[in-house]
């Protein structure tokens, strides 16, 4: 496959909840070792379009495909191939509350392989910490008494811990103060250019967006609207674009 | 309506009945985590079934005196107390204590992390929610609430005996003479049965409830009551069922 052929490619995406049609058709390619965000209102289904690329959703119509294999469409559910190599950061962290932190990293990695010690368990969790700068003693802390900031690190080392090749993030930045907001763009940053990792981030928030992104989409009314470089969102003339990105 | 929701409902309690002991084969491995779930439901509940028993022997030795006292000898009072507790009383109080206490609470802890994601941060990880949290909680109600159905037999006998002793002047040994006269040991295998089978149907009925919480507060609430509400019919019905078919 030629390194121009996209990783994922969402086709004519559907999705309604009872009468509520949420997606209308959402078409989407994502190249490999890119960022796309996407951005839009509040409510307009950019966590469902999310929870479809990992196979939490399965649409009405339409289809998901990563690496040309059709993983989501209203008859297919063949997530089991891909899960492993996906991971996500969910829009509250959705940290395992019963479980400490280091317990949190560890967990999926020592059910997937009963061979690991707990000693290289205990590597590989440092080692996910030190990747978003988390010290090793916030190991030992249970997530309650985390920060914002602090649960949202944690949650994108859990989605690394078993060596995903791409990456979902979703709101990373919504909530936060701007100082944490821009530890969390330049974490973004880093995994796209030292891991090599392919992102898709959902958000609303337009500074962290051209901070991350390589290319946008524009989310309005179940349709992307717009998909293109950050330079030519701000030039844009489509009026439900302009009322969003202002100016 | 009313009637195709409850075919509805019943229909997806049981095809989550058979998930779930499809993944049977895993509780050897996970061993860990019924272990845990037994310790929490049962010793958590120790103090209340004993409190509750003693109560409810000692009522029972109240009625029966009160009901057939000239009309048999006192020295039938253990026979009584002790045919009612083995056989209804021990195990269906016991299940109804636990399906408001036990089963309201695995309602709640599911509702709550269906609504932080929590659920959804399992799938991802490749961890079957059915098999991490399902699975220990029904098998650990199968094992918890035999042991506390025998414990809460043993204490309601002594709360029958403090009782027959201290107000209606029985010795100890007319007491004990009375328990053992008719005792049967197939009475204490349908005791067992029934609580086996209880023991089943409250967590479940508190997984399954926090699997369909709606949003928010207001979901977990409902939850928490729709577990108690669906455990106790379930377990006064079945109660009916394994009499009539045992006897
Ligand atoms: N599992 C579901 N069941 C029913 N409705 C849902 C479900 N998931 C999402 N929705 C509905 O779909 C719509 C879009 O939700 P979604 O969470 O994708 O919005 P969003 O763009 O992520 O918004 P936000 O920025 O607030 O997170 C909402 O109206 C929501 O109520
Ligand atoms: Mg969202």
């Amino acid at each position: 496959m030629p390194p121009s052929a996209p990783l994922i490619e969402l086709r004519g995406l559907v999705k309604s909840f009872g009468k509520q049609a949420v997606l209308r058709g959402v078409d989407l390619d994502v190249l490999r070792g890119e960022t796309v965000v996407i951005l839009g209102a509040s409510g307009g289904g950019k966590s469902v379009i999310l929870k479809h690329c990992i196979g939490l959703l399965q649409p009405d119509a339409g289809e998901v495909r990563i690496d040309g294999y059709v993983i989501a469409s209203p008859t297919v559910t063949d997530y089991a191939m891909i899960r492993r190599r996906m991971g996500m950061l969910f829009q509250g962290a959705a940290l395992f509350d019963s479980m400490s932190a280091g317990e949190n990293i560890k967990f999926a990695v020592r059910e997937h392989d009963r061979h690991l010690s707990e000693a290289q368990l205990d590597n590989m969790m440092r080692e996910k910490l030190a990747l978003v700068n988390l010290r090793p003693d916030v190991a030992t802390k249970m997530p309650s008494e985390l920060s914002g900031g602090m649960k949202k690190r944690l949650g994108l080392a859990r989605a690394l811990a078993l060596g995903p090749q791409v990456l979902l993030y979703d709101e990373p930045t919504t909530g936060l103060d701007p100082v944490t907001a821009s530890v969390i763009n330049k974490l973004i940053l880093e995994m796209q250019q030292k891991l090599g990792m392919t992102g898709i981030v959902v958000t609303h928030d337009l500074d962290s967006a051209f901070q991350i992104a390589n290319r946008i989409a524009f989310l309005y009314e179940g349709r992307i609207i717009f998909f293109g470089s950050p330079e030519e969102i701000r030039t844009v003339q489509d009026p439900r674009v302009r009322e969003f990105v202002g100016g | 309506m009313a009637r195709a929701a409850f075919l509805e409902n019943s229909g997806r309690a049981a095809r989550l009945w058979l998930a779930i002991l499809r993944r049977l084969p895993y509780a050897p491995r996970d061993a860990r985590l019924v272990v845990e779930q037994v310790m929490r439901m049962g010793v958590t509940s120790l103090p209340l079934v004993i409190v509750i028993s003693l109560f409810i022997g000692a009522v029972t030795a109240v009625q029966v005196h009160y009901q057939f006292h000239g009309l048999i000898p006192d020295n039938y009072l253990g026979t009584a107390v002790s045919k009612f507790v083995i056989i209804e009383s021990g195990p269906v109080l016991t299940a109804l204590v636990l399906a408001g206490r036990v089963g309201a609470a695995i309602a709640a802890e599911i509702a709550a992390m269906k609504e932080k994601e929590e659920l959804d941060a399992l799938s991802v990880l490749d961890l079957d929610p059915l098999r991490y949290l399902a699975l220990p909680r029904v098998l650990a109600g199968f094992i918890a609430l035999p042991l506390l159905v025998i414990l809460s037999c043993v204490f309601a006998l002594v709360g029958g005996w403090l009782l027959a002793r201290s107000s209606f002047g029985l010795t100890t040994e007319t007491y004990v003479q009375g328990m053992r006269f008719l005792f049967s040991g197939f009475d204490v295998i349908v005791c067992l049965i029934k609580s086996f089978v209880f023991g089943g149907v409250v967590t479940f009925a508190g997984f399954h409830a926090g699997l369909k919480a709606g949003p928010g507060a207001r979901g977990t609430g409902q939850a928490a009551m729709n577990a108690v509400v669906s455990a106790s019919v379930w377990i006064l019905v079945l109660d009916f069922v394994i009499i009539f078919l045992m006897y």
